[in-house]
């Protein structure tokens, strides 16, 4: 008798828990196609001034034009490589830094103030230099990708690894354990949520350094694209290249987002 | 002669602004296979000196001789048990039990089967492959029990490892460690601030006094006590006289 009613009002809450999610989905929806559908018409009837704003068809029909002459793809794939490349050789530099900073206490007092004015400093602002020193390609612009996440991840990292409870370094001392397997059993694994957050920031922060460099460099990729775009007063170029960097970013962001869950389910 | 000797021990603490004596003059002799306590009011410095005895702060004067050898030349383990367990949540109970001969890059066949063998004893054998995090309080103390025999240490530091659990729990534990020290022919230091349980567990009780730590008293628990097991122990009416005559001292410290 009890029974039913416990099964009737679990069903009641999966009916309701239901519910809520189809209304949040459908207004996510809703606002979806209303934007696009308001930015068209807005077009159409001049409230907006197309040469500058576009609009949906017109870039849509952008997109399969460029898609049709592979240029857009092209583009694509080499901001992309460009960036995982940035993110990657940022993360991992980063954490070799937060290492060292570690491990010799008196050489991260005497980086201190020197890591608060590179990390204060816009990086962007050495592209000029990064293009003229490392010559206008590949290698500046992943330079330009690595640059600006490199700093704020060691910072991080480090403070993470300052962070870690000084009773588990107890344990492992009272067993005679030397500072890299102090490092090894306790420090890096207890540090590693705090690593995966980092490479979340990182793929946002990669992509600001490698279309910026891409716009310094203007030869090829998806800055390139808008700063082309830019100069023959060609929005719709722009625009394009906005929303296929947009979607790009967040993919990259889902696929942190997924690692990160499958690495802290296996933990526990 | 002494097994362990504590010489002339004091330690101070520094700050930019100030600096402040943790311990002053601390002398002591443990013999082999005893049990000693000590107790004393918060900022006594207990865990300063156990720290100390463990080589893991040097202090400012004195010396830490076992078996008449200086502590920082010693090149087997001191056993270290925490106020709480500190297993490493990554690594699941045997690995945990290990990290030690891991450490001393020692791990063998033979090791494997003393943990597995040790972790039956103290009744949580069947949690070999379990994770800290599936545990209760009182079964991680035992992980942490046998993750410091598992390397057979000369001495054994414990810095007030029950105080964390519910009281049920701690009583079984303390009967269980004494019992397992025992058949070990362990030398303890326990560092506490429950005068039963000092009572209950040690043959020596040494009483600190605060700012700085300097040694007040030192008491001889009355062999009826010594002989039982920390439970029963605390049902004798012995144990209440000790416990008062304790407790006064205690108390005219602060």
């Amino acid at each position: 008798m009890s029974n039913t009613d416990d099964q009737r009002l679990y069903e009641e809450y999966r009916q309701k828990k239901k519910k809520e999610k189809r209304f949040v989905l459908s207004w996510q929806g809703i606002i979806f196609i209303v934007f696009f559908i308001l930015w068209e018409t807005a077009s159409r009837l001049h409230w907006i001034d197309p040469l500058i704003f576009s609009s949906p068809s017109k870039v849509g029909r952008l997109f399969i034009e460029k898609i049709n002459d592979g240029s857009l793809l092209s583009h694509l794939q080499i901001t992309g490589l460009e960036t995982i490349a940035g993110f990657i050789l940022g993360t991992l530099l980063g954490i070799i830094m937060a290492t060292i900073l570690w491990w010799s206490s008196t050489l991260s007092k005497i980086l201190d103030p020197y890591l608060v004015v590179l990390n204060a400093m816009p990086k962007v602002a050495l592209g000029p230099i990064l293009i003229v020193a490392l010559g206008p390609g590949y290698t500046s612009i992943i330079s330009m990708g690595i640059l600006v996440s490199v700093i704020i991840t060691t910072i991080h990292v480090y403070s993470a690894f300052r962070e870690v409870d000084q009773n588990y370094i107890k344990v492992l001392q009272s067993f005679q354990a030397t500072r890299a397997q102090i490092f090894k059993e306790a420090i890096l694994p207890s540090s590693f949520p705090t690593m995966i957050s980092t490479l979340k920031v990182n793929v946002g922060l990669s992509w600001v350094g490698v279309i910026v460099g891409e716009f310094l460099v203007s030869e090829r990729g998806l800055g390139y694209m808008i700063v082309y775009g830019f100069q023959v007063f060609d929005f719709n170029l722009v625009l394009l290249s906005l929303i296929v960097i947009a979607i790009f970013a967040a993919v990259m962001y889902k696929i942190v987002e997924a690692i990160e869950n499958k690495l802290i389910n296996h933990k526990s | 002669m002494a097994y362990l000797t504590v010489e002339e021990i004091s330690h101070l603490y520094f700050t930019e602004k100030d600096y402040t004596k943790a311990i002053e003059e601390i002398s002591l002799d443990v013999n082999k296979g005893s049990f000693v306590s000590i107790i004393g009011p918060s900022g006594c410095g207990k865990t300063t000196l156990l720290s100390i005895i463990a080589g893991l702060i040097k202090p400012s004067k004195g010396r830490i001789l076992l078996e008449n050898e200086p502590i920082d030349h010693q090149n087997s383990s001191i056993g270290y048990m925490l106020q709480q367990d500190y297993l490493f949540p990554w690594k699941n109970i045997m690995e945990n039990v290990l990290i030690g001969p891991h450490i001393q890059k020692n791990i063998t066949e033979e090791i494997k089967q003393k943990a597995a063998n040790l972790l039956e004893e103290i009744g949580i054998g069947q949690t070999k492959d379990a994770y800290p995090g599936q545990l209760s309080g009182g079964m991680r103390q035992r992980v942490a029990l046998a993750r410091t025999l598992i390397t057979d240490p000369k001495l054994l530091l414990l810095d007030e490892p029950f105080s964390a659990l519910d009281y049920q729990t701690k009583l079984k534990l303390e009967n269980l460690v004494l019992e397992i020290l025992k058949k070990y022919e362990m030398t303890s230091v326990l560092v506490t601030h429950d005068i039963g349980e000092a009572i209950a567990m040690s043959e020596r009780i040494v009483l600190l006094n605060s700012n700085p730590g300097r040694i007040a008293q030192i008491f001889d628990v009355p062999k009826e006590i010594v002989e039982t097991t920390p439970f029963d122990s605390r049902q004798s009416p012995v144990y209440s006289d000790f416990f008062q005559t304790v407790w006064k001292e205690l108390e005219s410290l602060e």
